[in-house]
C-alpha cells in the first residue's frame, strides 16, 4: 500500500539567472511504513522534492504534476487544508535544527505549539505532553530542557528535539532531510536509531534525503538516486547496492572510499540549461548514439525503475 | 550585573558634569546663578557666594552637591522665585505622561501596522501604508504640529489651540492632549514602522519560520507567534537609542501647543537665562535617557535569552 504518489512532479524557479529547473518530471511512489531513501549529490533537487510535498516553497516558485496522498492533491489544497497535514499527518525533520527553532522561545514552548495548534490541547496538558515526549528522546531531565532555549542545546540535542517534534503526532509521513549532517559519527548512528526506533513504533514511513549511502544501506528499504533534477533509479536497498544498473549509480559507488574512490569524470551540470538528451551523457562511459539528442523515459525493469537508454 | 554597574556609572558621570560645567562657564558664577534680571551689589554677592558655599575648596563644594543632589535639591531659581527641583516636578509629570503616552501608541501602531506590511505582498494598499510613513518620518514634529494645529484646531475648531491648565477636568485635558499625542505618536511610528517593516522582511526568509509552516501554523499565526517577537529586537534598541530625541521632539511639540510641561520651561528659563533650571532640567533629562536605557536593556533580556546569558 502506498501512501504517497508522485506524478510527474516538475518545480522550477524564476531567478536573475534565469529559470532553474530543480525537479524535472519526478514520478515515484511512497510506501506505507517503508524507509525511502533518497540521494544524489548536492544541488540535484532532493530538498525541494521534500519542500514540495508540503508545499513549503517560496514565491519563486512554480510547481506542476501531482502530489497524491489518499484521495487529495497535496499541491491543489488551501493554505488552511495543508496546515491540518503539516506537522500531523506529513512530518518534516529539516537538515539545520539550530536554525529551525525560533532563538527566542523555550523548547518546550515550541514542542508544546504542536498539540496546541493540532489538538487544541490545554496548555497544561500539552506541556505535560511536551515533557514527556523530551524525556523518551532521551533527555535526562525533561523538566529542565523544557526551559532551555535552543542556543543553550548543542545541534544534536536540537536535533533530538525536532525528531521529537515529527514525531510527536504519530505522523503517516516522516520526511527526515539530512537529519544527522553534521554531527560525529557516533551521534549519527544514535540519531538515525532513535529515528527508526520510533519510526517502526509509530508504523510510520520515512522518506530519508541522505549523502550518506551507508545510512541509506543500513537502514533504507528502496533507494531513489537522483541526477539533475531527474530519479535515473529506484531500486530496493539491497539491489541497489550490491548491483546498481544507473551508469551513474555505478560510478557514484565506485567513487566512494571504501570502493575505488575513483571520482566520476567531469562536473554537475547547470540547472538552468541542463545538456540535451540523458542529463548524464557528458559525463557517461556507456553512452550511446541516442543519449545525446533524446531523453531516456523512465522504465521498469526487473523490480526497479530506470531512466536509461541501456536497458530499453 | 555588570550591567548595572555600568549603568551607575553613567549616572555618575552625568551628575559630575553636570557640576563641573557651570563651574568651567566663562563669567561670574553669581551673574549666571541669578540671571540677568538682578543688579546686585558687590558685597551680597560675597554672602551669596558664602551662602551657596563657593568660596569653598572644589572638592568640597562636589562632596555637597552630591548631597544636594541626593536629597534632590537642586537649587533655586531667582527667576521663578522657588526650587527648582520644584518647578521641574510640576512640569515633569505632563512631559512624562506625553512622551509615555505616544512611545506607548506609537510603538504598539508603528510596529504592527509594519509587521503586517512587510509581512504581506508589496501590494497598493501597503505601499501606500509606506509612503504615508515616508512622508510623516521625513516631517519634523515641531512642523507637523503646526500644520496639523492649523488644521484641526485653527480650520476645523475641533480642539482647543491653547490654553491647557492643570487643573482642568479630565476630558479638558484629554482635549489638550489629544493633538500633541497624535503628532508624537505619529511620528515616532513612522520610525517604528520603517524599523519593523524591514525587520519582518528580514525574518520571513529565516528557517525558523518555514519550519513554523511545516509544523501546521497559519499565516497570521507565524507572524504573531513567531516573527514578531524576534523582529521587534531591533525596535526597542532603537527605541532606547532615541529616547533622547523622543524627548527634544516633545519638547518643541509642547511650545508649539502650548502645553505646561518641561518645553515650555525650557523656552522661559532660557529667555529669563535662567540657568539653575535649565541645569536642573538637563540633569533630570539625562536621568531619564539613562532609565529608558535601562529598562529596553531589562525588555530586552526578557525577550532574547542570549542577551540574558551575556549578563
Ligand atoms: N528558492 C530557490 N530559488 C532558486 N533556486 C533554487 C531555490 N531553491 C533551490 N534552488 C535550486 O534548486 C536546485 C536544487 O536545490 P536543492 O536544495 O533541492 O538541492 P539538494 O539536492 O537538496 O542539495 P543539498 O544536498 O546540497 O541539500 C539547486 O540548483 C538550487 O540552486
Ligand atoms: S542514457 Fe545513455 S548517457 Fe544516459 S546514462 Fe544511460 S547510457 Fe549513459
Ligand atoms: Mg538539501
Amino acid at each position: 500500500m502506498s501512501c504517497l504518489h508522485i506524478k510527474h512532479l516538475t518545480v522550477t524557479f524564476e531567478t536573475l539567472m534565469g529559470t532553474v529547473v530543480a525537479v524535472d518530471d519526478v514520478s515515484f511512489d511512497h510506501e506505507s511504513k517503508e524507509t525511502l531513501a533518497l540521494v544524489g549529490e548536492t544541488g540535484c533537487g532532493k530538498s525541494v522534492i521534500a519542500s514540495s510535498i508540503l508545499k513549503l516553497l517560496p514565491d519563486n516558485a512554480n510547481l506542476s504534476g501531482e502530489i497524491l496522498y489518499g484521495d487529495k492533491d497535496l499541491l491543489r489544497l488551501s493554505e488552511r487544508e495543508l496546515a491540518d497535514i503539516r506537522g500531523q499527518e506529513i512530518s518534516i525533520i529539516f537538515q539545520n535544527p539550530t536554525l529551525a527553532l525560533n532563538p527566542v522561545y523555550r523548547i518546550g514552548d515550541q514542542i508544546s505549539e504542536l498539540f496546541r495548534v493540532h489538538k487544541r490541547a490545554s496548555s497544561k496538558k500539552s506541556k505535560a505532553y511536551a515533557t514527556s515526549l523530551l524525556g523518551r528522546m532521551g533527555f535526562k531531565d525533561p523538566e529542565h530542557a523544557f526551559h532551555m532555549y535552543p542556543s543553550q542545546f548543542s545541534e544534536g540535542m536540537n536535533q533530538r528535539v525536532l525528531i521529537a517534534l515529527a514525531l510527536a503526532l504519530h505522523p503517516k509521513i516522516i520526511i527526515a532531510d539530512e537529519p544527522t549532517k553534521g554531527l560525529d559519527d557516533q551521534l549519527k548512528e544514535e540519531i538515525l536509531k532513535e529515528l527508526m526506533k520510533i519510526k517502526e513504533e509509530k508504523e510510520s514511513s520515512l522518506f530519508l534525503i541522505t549523502h550518506d549511502f551507508d545510512a541509506a544501506r543500513n537502514i533504507a528499504d528502496r533507494v531513489a538516486l537522483m541526477y539533475c533534477g531527474q530519479i535515473v533509479e529506484i531500486a530496493l536497498s539491497p539491489d541497489f547496492f550490491d548491483e546498481p544498473f544507473h551508469p551513474y549509480a555505478r560510478g557514484l559507488l565506485k567513487s566512494l572510499p571504501s570502493h575505488d574512490f575513483a571520482p566520476i569524470p567531469g562536473a554537475s551540470p547547470s540547472m538552468i540549461s541542463p545538456p540535451e538528451g540523458c542529463r548524464f551523457h557528458p559525463r557517461c562511459a556507456e553512452r550511446l548514439e541516442v543519449c545525446s539528442h533524446e531523453m531516456p523515459e523512465p522504465i521498469k525493469k526487473s523490480g526497479r525503475i530506470i531512466r536509461c537508454f541501456l536497458y530499453r | 550585573m555588570k550591567k548595572i554597574a555600568r549603568y551607575l556609572l553613567a549616572l555618575f558621570i552625568i551628575i559630575s558634569i553636570n557640576f563641573f560645567i557651570p563651574r568651567l562657564m566663562p563669567g561670574d558664577p553669581i551673574t549666571n546663578l541669578m540671571g540677568e534680571d538682578y543688579i546686585v551689589s558687590q558685597e551680597s554677592i560675597d554672602a551669596l557666594k558664602a551662602e551657596l558655599g563657593l568660596d569653598k575648596p572644589l572638592l568640597v563644594q562636589y562632596v555637597t552637591y552630591w548631597g544636594d543632589v541626593i536629597r534632590l535639591d537642586l537649587g533655586h531659581s531667582f527667576h521663578f522665585h522657588t526650587e527648582v527641583s520644584q518647578i521641574i516636578a510640576s512640569k515633569l509629570f505632563w512631559t512624562t505622561a506625553l512622551v509615555g503616552l505616544s512611545i506607548l501608541f506609537g510603538t504598539l501602531f508603528g510596529a504592527i501596522l509594519g509587521a503586517l506590511s512587510g509581512w504581506g505582498k508589496n501590494d497598493p494598499k501597503n505601499k501606500t501604508l509606506t509612503t504615508f510613513f515616508l512622508w510623516i518620518y521625513c516631517t519634523p514634529p515641531f512642523f507637523l504640529s503646526l500644520v496639523v494645529l492649523y488644521v484641526f484646531a485653527f480650520k476645523i475648531g475641533i480642539f482647543p489651540l491653547r490654553g491647557f491648565y492643570e487643573t482642568g477636568t479630565f476630558t479638558d485635558i484629554a482635549k489638550h492632549f489629544f493633538l500633541p499625542v497624535l503628532v508624537l505618536s505619529l511620528s515616532l511610528a513612522s520610525r517604528n514602522y520603517m524599523i519593523m517593516r524591514g525587520s519582518i522582511i528580514q525574518e520571513k526568509g529565516k528557517l525558523y519560520i518555514l519550519y513554523a509552516r511545516a509544523k501546521g501554523l497559519l499565516n497570521r499565526g507565524i507572524l504573531f507567534r513567531h516573527a514578531f517577537k524576534n523582529a521587534s529586537l531591533p525596535l526597542i534598541t532603537l527605541v532606547a537609542l532615541d529616547i533622547g530625541f523622543i524627548i527634544s521632539g516633545a519638547l518643541f511639540v509642547e511650545i508649539v501647543f502650548s502645553m505646561n510641561g518641561m518645553g515650555t520651561l525650557i523656552f522661559d528659563a532660557l529667555l529669563a537665562r535662567d540657568y539653575p533650571v535649565l541645569q536642573g532640567i538637563f540633569l533630570i533629562i539625562t536621568i531619564m535617557v539613562v532609565v529608558a536605557n535601562f529598562l529596553a536593556d531589562i525588555v530586552y533580556g526578557i525577550i532574547d535569552p542570549r542577551v540574558r546569558e551575556q549578563r
